[in-house]
């Protein structure tokens, strides 16, 4: 039991991890309206499959499209997030030391990069 | 901010207090009558707090202060209770028989020391734990504490919590946990790790305080200590416990409606506060998880048929009454909450013809089947030998000795936790998720809520040591 405290029992989220993200997305924060419902885009080549009950045994890079997801949700509260580019305002949330996939992003106008891979993006006017 | 916490949960035990305090102190156990009085007050008060803060916020939107009506309003009932309580002491201290004192024997200190050790470091263990991940784990971030923040947070759109934006976080689940969170948070002022950390911390210890102070009723001091340490010398209970999950607050309210229908049973018939709680627990157990609603059907099958089996058809009506009395207003509250608030259920929701092809296919039961021994096996996290060998054993070595009146709740609980496991694999057989992904990530939080209700009933079955001919 003691082990416990010095071995993490889950790899999925951790103190740093919510941490990381209120740092990352304090300022994106601060630019939206609190209790916006807003769209959000990551690495779609991650994007996993829809949560809940068809929820079943996930790669990895499954697991962490929605760890991330998640991360983002929590420290976004109140604001909604949902994960689809169908809103007016989009949240980008990818790795800090890669660009986005610019295929993935057609169709989306940036409106603000806040840094760190924190990106805010509206629907281009079709 | 420490003042705030402590008149947060110092008003939340008052107010559980006063419903509890109707048990009276049973004779002559008077300490360890008021360890299972203040454990059930915990729970009990946590639980009654929630379900009236709930209240109070669909009333007040966004959520004012107005819940401290509800506060004051609880406690003043409370305090009524207790003062009634008090006048009709006489009433109530004069009663209890238990089961015949056997002097401990000296050379048997040493259990007291040992669990004296262990508590201290499963409490140690709960603090670093705690300290290392302050937001618990995956479920507690994500599901329960995401949509406490959200109640805090939300304004005048802390309703949409329970809409289907935010489905991921499952919105029909009760919300015993994040109701009890929100309000130390209110209390608090702001959102801090610490209000979790200790709903989670309370729960977890209550539970260990009720399963020992119960036994140690209901048969001898040192089968309670027993008891405690094989509940907390399962790591899995301290490290479930500290990662804020909901599962060992719903196992509590397991325990405690055991515990409270095999106490009534000790208690003269005119004293009907324990049956009255065991309903208010087990409204609570459904307040806090849906495994809830699956135990109170299980319950109620289970107690008339152990009811019916000893031929007692009036005391089985009468007691039903009094259960009702107690359960009514937490189940009005869950009812209301599940057909007007939340959204349906996955579970249900996902039903359909895929049901029959799932529960007519073969491999998902042989599937359940593997998932189910495994999980059992290896229950406990110990990563030596399971403790159903070692209770096996035990049980071999001091033999069975049940006293009359415990054979009512002793079937009960049996009967109960069958009912709950022939559940749990209908659950798993007409889920749609992929069997083998679900028992890996579920079932062993499953037996968690039931293992303290084991655990209880165990002991009530098995001899206590200074019974035992070759041992006392």
């Amino acid at each position: 039991m003691l082990r416990q405290t010095v071995t993490p029992p889950s790899p999925f989220v951790r103190r740093h991890d919510i941490r990381m993200y209120e740092n990352r997305f304090r300022r994106v924060k601060e630019a939206l309206p609190a209790h916006a419902v807003l769209g959000y885009i990551s690495d779609p080549g991650r994007k996993a499959p829809p949560l809940g009950f068809q929820m079943g045994a996930r790669s990895l890079h499954e697991a962490f499209y929605a760890k991330r997801f998640f991360l983002a949700q929590y420290v976004l509260l109140p604001a909604i997030l949902v994960d689809d580019t169908e809103h007016a305002l989009i949240v980008g949330n990818f790795d800090p030391p890669s660009a986005p996939d610019l295929e993935s992003l057609r169709g989306l106008v940036l409106l603000r990069d806040f840094g760190d891979g924190v990106m805010l993006f509206t629907r281009r006017p079709k | 901010m420490i003042l705030r916490s402590f008149v947060w949960i110092v008003l939340t035990i008052a107010i559980g207090s006063g419903f509890v305090s109707r048990l009276g102190v049973i004779h002559p156990k008077p300490l360890a009558s008021l360890v299972a009085s203040g454990c059930l007050a915990v729970g009990l008060g946590f639980g009654l707090s929630s379900a009236i803060f709930f209240l109070f916020s669909l009333a007040t939107s966004p959520l004012g202060n107005a819940f401290i009506i509800g506060e004051i309003g609880s406690l003043i009932a409370s305090i009524a209770l207790f003062v009634y309580t008090l006048q009709h002491r006489r009433h109530l201290t004069g009663c209890a028989p238990v089961s015949p004192i056997v002097p401990d024997p000296k050379r048997r200190r040493f259990l007291p020391l040992v669990f004296f050790v262990l508590i201290v470091s499963a409490f140690s263990v709960f603090i670093g734990l705690s300290a290392k991940e302050p937001y618990g784990e995956w479920d507690a971030v994500f599901h329960w504490n995401l949509r406490a923040k959200f109640i805090l947070l939300g304004g005048a759109h802390w309703r949409d919590v329970f809409s289907d934006l935010l489905g991921e976080s499952n919105p029909d689940y009760p919300l015993l946990t994040p109701m009890s969170v929100v309000r130390g948070w209110r209390y608090l002022g702001y959102e801090t790790v610490l209000v979790p950390v200790l709903v989670a911390m309370v729960f977890t210890f209550a539970t260990a305080g009720l399963t020992c102070s119960s036994l140690a009723i209901l048969r001898s001091r040192n089968q309670a200590f027993i008891a405690g340490l094989v509940l907390l010398g399962i790591p899995f209970l301290i490290i479930h416990g500290a990662s804020q999950y909901a599962d060992v607050p719903v196992g509590f309210f397991f325990l405690a409606t055991i515990v409270l229908l095999c106490l009534k049973e000790r208690l003269p018939e005119s004293i009907n506060s324990a049956t009255v709680l065991a309903g208010t627990a087990a409204g609570l157990a459904c307040w806090t998880k849906n495994e809830g609603f699956l135990f109170l059907v299980s319950l109620l099958t289970a107690r008339v048929a152990a009811m019916v089996r000893s031929n007692r058809w009036a005391s089985l009506l009468r007691e039903m009454r009094l259960f009702a009395v107690g359960l009514a207003p937490i189940l009005a509250v869950v009812v209301y909450f599940k057909t007007s608030i939340a959204p349906l259920g996955g579970l249900v929701d996902a039903q359909g013809l895929g049901t029959i092809h799932r529960v007519t296919d073969i491999h998902r039961y042989l599937e359940i089947f593997r998932g189910f021994k495994k999980v059992i096996l290896s229950f406990g996290g110990n990563e030596l030998v399971s403790p159903i060998w070692l209770l096996f054993l035990y049980l071999v070595c001091v033999g069975i000795k049940v006293e009359p009146s415990d054979k009512p709740g002793i079937i009960t609980s049996a009967t109960t936790v069958g009912f709950m496991l022939a559940g749990y694999v209908f659950v798993f057989l007409v889920h749609p998720a992929d069997v083998g992904w679900n028992i890996a990530g579920s079932l062993d939080r499953l037996l968690l809520q039931l293992w303290p209700t084991v655990v209880f009933t165990y002991f009530l079955v098995a001899c206590p040591p200074e019974e035992v001919p070759s041992i006392g």
